[in-house]
């Protein structure tokens, strides 16, 4: 996985405990656990781009992901637990810390998260374009 | 009963146990919130429950593959965790074949103690009297009957004139005396002496390996005396050593093992 420069792996940070070997091949084997790039997992797309436009608990991004719009995904409760956990550890997502029920938590987007959103937006967009060129989709039509 | 039929309070119970199969640290991170979802999709009307319970069965079962993979990563593959036990492997990979080639060589090396000591003294008296004069002197009576090369553990002498050609030896093998081959004789004429394991070959492969020192000798008839000794029990010794360093390499390897899975479990990641 390759992290867009500049973005920090907060992993890194956990690993020191071990970190004896004052050697480049050590910190390079240890430069594991960044950000994902595109293309991303259908999953991850559906909760990036749920959250986009503000945070959001979990039912309500299920709900959003099932949609057309949203990706049309059928998330259930572990997948999309699992993949917050993954992203927050990834940084691209972030509890908000407001909650109306203690069970019910919300996330937001972090700014690498955006970033991540953008770039994965870009690639789709830069792929439809080319279907159209092609002839494979209407102009105009529903991407 | 089919699922669909449940009651919300049943459903929410079986899911609720069922959450009971995640690993401890996902469940505790987020149980609640999973819960809360299953509560909320239930309560949605706009997802029929047809559509739910096949979800969420197809959920628990690939989420959970996935989270108990995930745990076992974060437990025993962890970069820092694989990188010392790459290196403690290669540290006792290297201390295996240290304990194999250390006491090896001091047996091998001192296989050949009796031949330096039998070749130096032919020599000497050699140079003097040359090849064919020596042994006319009887240099070789005073070494005892014939060496059986194959089955004695006897060392034994051969000499050889400057071309090579045996001129007398008090060892024989398959009735014939062996010669070692032509380039043992050209390092001995220019660097003075070679100490070669030699397995002879006549007629065919019989498998007999020879802790061999051949000196040259100088003087009126220069030629080459070959001191040797059957490496048998040697070899059987260096097969023992083989033996239990390949033990203790496995042994250290499997304690590195025990002791990587120990401490990636006792250092698991505890909180999400």
């Amino acid at each position: 996985m390759i992290t867009p420069k500049g973005l920090k792996n907060q992993e890194n940070d956990r690993i020191d405990l071990l970190q004896i070997y004052p050697l480049r091949m050590y910190n390079s084997f240890m430069a594991t656990g960044t950000a994902p790039t595109a293309p991303l997992t259908p999953a991850v797309f559906a909760i990036l781009l749920s959250l986009a436009d503000g945070e959001k608990h979990g039912y309500l991004i299920m709900k959003d992901a099932r949609a057309p719009q949203g990706g049309g995904i059928r998330l259930g409760p572990g997948t999309l637990y699992g993949s917050l956990e993954r992203m927050m550890r990834d940084g691209l997502v972030e509890e908000s810390g407001i909650s109306d029920d203690e069970r019910r938590r919300y996330y937001r987007l972090t700014q690498q998260g955006h970033s991540v959103l953008a770039v994965e937006l870009e690639r789709l967009d830069a792929a439809v374009s080319s279907a159209r060129s092609h002839g494979l989709l209407a102009h105009g039509g529903h991407s | 009963m089919m699922p669909a039929a449940l009651s919300t309070e049943t459903l929410e119970r079986i899911y609720a146990q069922a959450l009971r199969l995640y690993p401890a640290r996902f469940r505790a991170a987020h149980g609640a919130s999973m819960r809360q979802t299953f509560r909320d999709a239930l309560r949605d009307r706009s997802l029929s429950r047809r559509a739910l319970i096949p979800l969420v069965l197809r959920d628990l079962v690939t989420s959970l593959a996935k989270e108990h993979f995930a745990m076992l990563r974060d437990t025993f593959l962890r970069p820092a965790l694989l990188f010392n036990t790459v290196v403690l492997a290669g540290i006792s990979t290297v201390l295996a074949v240290a304990l194999y080639t250390i006491p090896q060589q001091v047996l091998r090396q001192g296989a050949n103690d009796p031949q330096i000591q039998m070749a130096t003294d032919l020599t000497t008296f050699l140079d003097r009297y040359g090849v064919t004069g020596g042994l006319n002197q009887g240099a070789l009576l005073q070494s005892g009957g014939v060496v059986d090369i194959a089955h004695s553990l006897s060392p034994f002498l051969i000499v050889y004139n400057d071309q090579g050609q045996p001129l007398g030896s008090n060892a024989q093998l398959n009735g014939q005396t062996p010669a070692p081959p032509i380039g043992v004789f050209e390092y001995t004429r220019v660097h003075g002496e070679e100490r070669i394991s030699w397995q002879p070959v006549l007629g065919r492969e019989h498998g007999v390996r020879i802790a061999a020192v051949v000196q040259r000798v100088n003087g009126p008839q220069p030629g080459f005396v070959l001191a040797g000794r059957n490496m048998r029990e040697v070899e059987a010794r260096e097969q023992q050593i083989e033996q239990m360093a390949g033990l203790a390499w496995i042994a250290m390897l499997g304690l590195i093992l025990l002791g990587t899975a120990a401490f990636g479990w006792y250092s698991r990641p505890k909180t999400a």
